[in-house]
């Protein structure tokens, strides 16, 4: 089981101090697959640099806890991460990482490296290993002998997925995994991703900013504005009855392919996290907000069993 | 009556090459005939590499077809250069990435200033249009942004900035292409309000390129549906999306998620494969090799795209489709 809390990653600019992730806390279960959403620059993907350590240079503050079956990974140095939490129990999908394979190797030793090099598998066995996974994936195994551009798109991120389980981690971080894929070769990594969730025995964190995609495949979601978790419960509760005015906004401003529903929007853009507002941070843009609510920020509150809202509303509810 | 913008047999090759001296034609666009009326949207979608992109850019002659009859307003433009200027003051592009396709060392005013500039445009009449323009997309109050550069602005207020950008030359034609995939979703739905007003108000017939159907479905009056080039269904947006007939547009329409949690973990039906290679398309069909439906005729004999329950379908089954 792994534990976020009071995660907190600032980065230091020119403008300022960019409080990209500020105090997100939530739980991951063996097995449990919970979906991050959030829009552009609300901080989802820097969450997931945050849990895997893999910070830039400009980094300002980093802090808060991450505990993973007990042991806090904030107290190992950097050595004893990287040789037992980062791809071994932790393994990240990035956006867009399917343009960073090397182009001069074959696809199957790029995934096969850290068996060959760290585990000191023999090539043989690691390449086979290599094919048995590419077989989970859906790519023919004769495909390890392939270059990155002999493939097309959708290959090539099942080829980034296959170097994401080589290692076979508890956790598996997936970054807006479908977002550079068309429509058809995206609903096959989904498809795909729901027979590794069945088959194997992973925890997954997905991010997306695409609701639709989160409510396919994740039983808690989490929706997450300029920097923080404003919303995180299990999803049937979120989707049907989301409780934060800015999770009801964004659900009514997915258009419906098979309802008749105008789409809503939400007017202006979210705040600059150099020196954001105090209190609300959605306030501005809230529909449901009031004068008294500006000030201090509000309270991350338990509104039915395992369903939290970060808003002034339900201050008085029991 | 005449379309105001009528598309006959285009056929937009890009050669690639091949060889120390041979090239060979990549078809993006292979034979698409299509009319857009003033005062409608039309959307055309597909996937990457479809030609709708290229379909787009040949609209107006951002590119030349290597085939087929551009007629706009009654003129043929596909060749004359004479009465281009004209016809691309009338004919405008919104561009997909309001990141990259705004000079980012120019201010907002001297983004919309300029294609008035190359048209001639005299001062006073600059200043009317200018703001005239930024009220239209609710760039308020204008006299605020008119000093801004892109980067002071978020990525909704800049394709605002795109949409004034091509408002100022006052056109009754616009591509739109893919105007709010690079905008956050809670933006976008205003962004395509926003230009469903503009063309209401100045009854501007808009060509509107996605690869999301569920966008085109509200803001659209019809919709053509691209594969490898060409056009494989065509019609009211509400009759082809409600009951597709070509397998591709089936595909398509269940490969879009909802957001309803009634559907976690259920395994979507989803095509095999990815789109052909547009430089050596199958015989036949091109969508056949991945369409569950293809027999020995699908791979032999390509399919016309022949009127069928009030839409167009390029498919050999579209009956039996439309029987069940």
């Amino acid at each position: 089981m792994l534990e976020l809390s009071s995660i907190k990653l600032y980065y230091r600019t020119q403008r300022g101090i960019v409080q990209a992730v500020d105090d997100v806390s939530f739980t991951l279960q063996d097995g449990e697959t919970l979906g991050l959403v959030g829009e552009s620059g609300c901080g989802k993907s820097s969450t997931a640099l945050a849990m895997m350590r893999l910070l830039p240079r400009n980094v300002e503050r980093y802090e808060g806890k991450i505990l993973l079956n007990g042991t806090n990974l904030m107290d190992l140095d950097e050595e004893a991460f990287r040789r037992q939490i980062r791809w071994q129990r932790m393994a990240v999908v990035f956006q867009g990482a399917m343009n960073s394979l090397n182009p001069v190797l074959k696809v199957g030793f790029q995934v096969a490296e850290p068996l060959i090099i760290h585990k000191n598998v023999e090539k043989k066995d690691a390449l086979q290993q290599v094919k048995d996974l590419f077989y989970l994936v859906g790519l023919p195994p004769e495909f390890t002998e392939r270059y990155p551009h002999e493939l097309s798109g959708g290959m090539k991120q099942r080829v980034i997925l296959s170097m994401a389980l080589i290692l076979n981690p508890d956790i598996l971080i997936l970054d807006e995994p479908t977002s550079a894929l068309d429509v058809s070769i995206q609903a096959q990594i989904m498809n795909l991703l729901k027979r590794l969730k069945k088959e194997r025995d992973i925890s997954m964190l997905f991010i997306t900013h695409d609701i639709a995609l989160v409510s396919d495949l994740c039983e808690t979601i989490g929706v997450m504005y300029a920097g923080q978790i404003v919303e995180l419960g299990p999803i049937e509760n979120v989707l049907l009855n989301p409780q934060h005015p800015y999770t009801q906004k964004l659900i009514a401003s997915v258009p419906l392919l098979r309802e008749e529903r105008i789409p809503d929007f939400i007017p202006g853009a979210p705040p600059d996290l150099v020196n954001p507002i105090r209190g609300c941070r959605f306030f501005p843009r809230c529909s449901q907000g009031q004068r008294e609510f500006e000030e201090r920020d509000p309270p991350f509150l338990e509104v039915e069993t395992g369903h939290f809202v970060k808003c002034w509303r339900y201050r008085d509810q029991p | 009556m005449t379309a105001l913008l009528h598309l006959e047999d285009i056929r937009t090759y890009y050669f690639v090459r091949k060889g120390l001296f041979g090239s060979v034609p990549l078809k993006a666009v292979d034979g698409v005939s299509l009319d857009i009326d003033a005062g409608e949207t039309v959307a055309i979608v597909g996937e990457s590499g479809s030609g709708k992109t290229t379909l787009g850019r040949t609209a107006i002659r951002l590119l030349k077809p290597v085939s087929g009859k551009i007629v706009f307003e009654g003129e043929d433009v596909t060749n004359s250069d004479a009465n281009l200027k004209t016809f691309r003051r009338r004919a405008q592009i919104i561009f997909q990435d309001p990141f990259t396709s705004l000079n980012p060392h120019m201010t907002v005013e001297e983004i919309i200033n300029e294609p008035m500039i190359i048209h001639h445009i005299d001062e006073a009449e600059k200043e009317i249009r200018r703001s005239k323009a930024l009220r239209d997309v609710r760039l308020l109050p204008p006299d605020e942004f008119l000093p801004k550069y892109p980067h002071m602005l978020s990525g909704g207020q800049r394709q605002r900035v795109g949409i004034a950008r091509s408002l100022v030359l006052e056109p009754v034609f616009m591509v739109a292409d893919e105007p709010v995939s690079m905008i956050d979703a809670s933006s976008r739905v205003e962004i395509l309000l926003l230009l469903g007003e503009l063309q209401k108000k100045y009854g501007m017939g808009i060509m509107y390129i996605t690869h999301d159907i569920a966008t085109a479905k509200y803001f659209t009056q019809r919709i053509g549906v691209m594969y490898a080039g060409k056009i494989v269904e065509a019609g009211p947006t509400s009759t082809v999306l409600n009951h597709p007939l070509h397998p591709y547009t089936v595909a398509l329409k269940e490969a879009v998620p909802d957001p309803d949690p009634n559907n976690r973990l259920r395994f979507r039906n989803v095509i095999p494969g990815e789109p052909p290679n547009p430089i050596a398309p199958p015989a036949g069909c091109r969508f056949h090799p991945r369409c569950p439906h293809a027999t020995d005729k699908c791979g032999g004999e390509e399919p016309a795209l022949r009127e069928i329950a009030r839409r167009r379908v390029a498919c050999h089954y579209a009956e039996t489709f439309l029987a069940n």
